[in-house]
């Protein structure tokens, strides 16, 4: 891994066209960045993404049980339409 | 621009996502595919066309995944898109959108729960979609990727 040492208000680019610039670091560890880039590339928080791919990997892991179950799920949709209620909670 | 679901039955179509599905390379084109009566479908069945792998390369089969659509189950459901995936998507009205969140299933089938947090945004004009991702702690939308189903438990 490239490792590369900035001050606070100094830019490193990444390719043509990401400019990712140091804009705040504060006494308990946080460092504050701002990024450029093209509306096409994406940029995420990692521990986010993560959460998003394991959440993925593990719906689709018991999801073969769904074929052998899809008239199950088709009247349970009925009935879930039927009963649908207020907003869910948060985490 | 904030959406909201319409209270309709979900159609079959073809999805092109503008990115991987996170968590499975190559995972771009999937079809929709309700279960039950065209007017009655809550739960479809989200099967990719792709030839998928994991992050380590290995060869995933058959991927499938169930999803429902989430204003159909809870009627105040909504996300907030940002400018660039409104852009990317190409959507111009409200009219266009249509969510899917993922469901987890689970046995006894009511204990199945759905990703709320980042449910797959879908132009359904055009049929390009993307997986929402939060943007992080500073706007989280406070949703679970684990809400339970809103079914009566029977077990």
């Amino acid at each position: 891994m490239l490792s590369l040492t900035r001050e606070v208000g100094q830019k490193i680019v990444i390719g043509d066209d990401v400019v990712v610039t140091v804009i705040a670091v504060s006494s308990n560890g946080r460092v504050r960045l701002g990024i450029e880039a093209p509306k096409q590339v994406r940029i995420d928080r990692e521990e986010v993404l993560e959460r998003v791919r394991q959440a993925n990997r593990e719906s689709a892991s018991t999801a073969p049980d769904v074929e052998i179950n899809a008239e199950e799920w088709a009247a349970y949709g009925s009935q879930a339409a039927a009963s649908a209620g207020p907003e869910p909670e948060g985490d | 621009m904030p959406t909201t679901t319409a209270k309709v039955a979900l159609t079959p179509m073809e999805l092109t996502l503008v990115r991987d599905l996170p968590g499975f390379t190559g995972a771009r084109r999937f079809a929709l595919e309700p279960l039950g009566g065209p007017e009655r479908a809550v739960f479809a069945r989200l099967r990719c066309l792709d030839t998928v792998t994991l992050r380590d390369g290995s060869p995933f089969s058959s991927l499938h995944l169930l999803v429902t659509s989430p204003g159909l189950l809870w009627p105040h459901y909504g996300i907030e898109l940002d400018e660039a995936l409104v852009e990317e998507l190409g959507i111009e009205s409200a009219d266009d959108v249509e969510l899917l969140a993922i469901i987890h299933p689970r046995r006894p089938l009511a204990a199945s729960t759905a990703n709320l947090y980042s449910p797959i945004v879908v132009n359904r004009r055009t049929g390009r979609a993307d997986q929402f991702v939060p943007a992080g702690s500073e706007s989280d939308v406070g949703q679970s990727v684990a809400t339970p189903l809103p079914l009566e438990r029977d077990d």
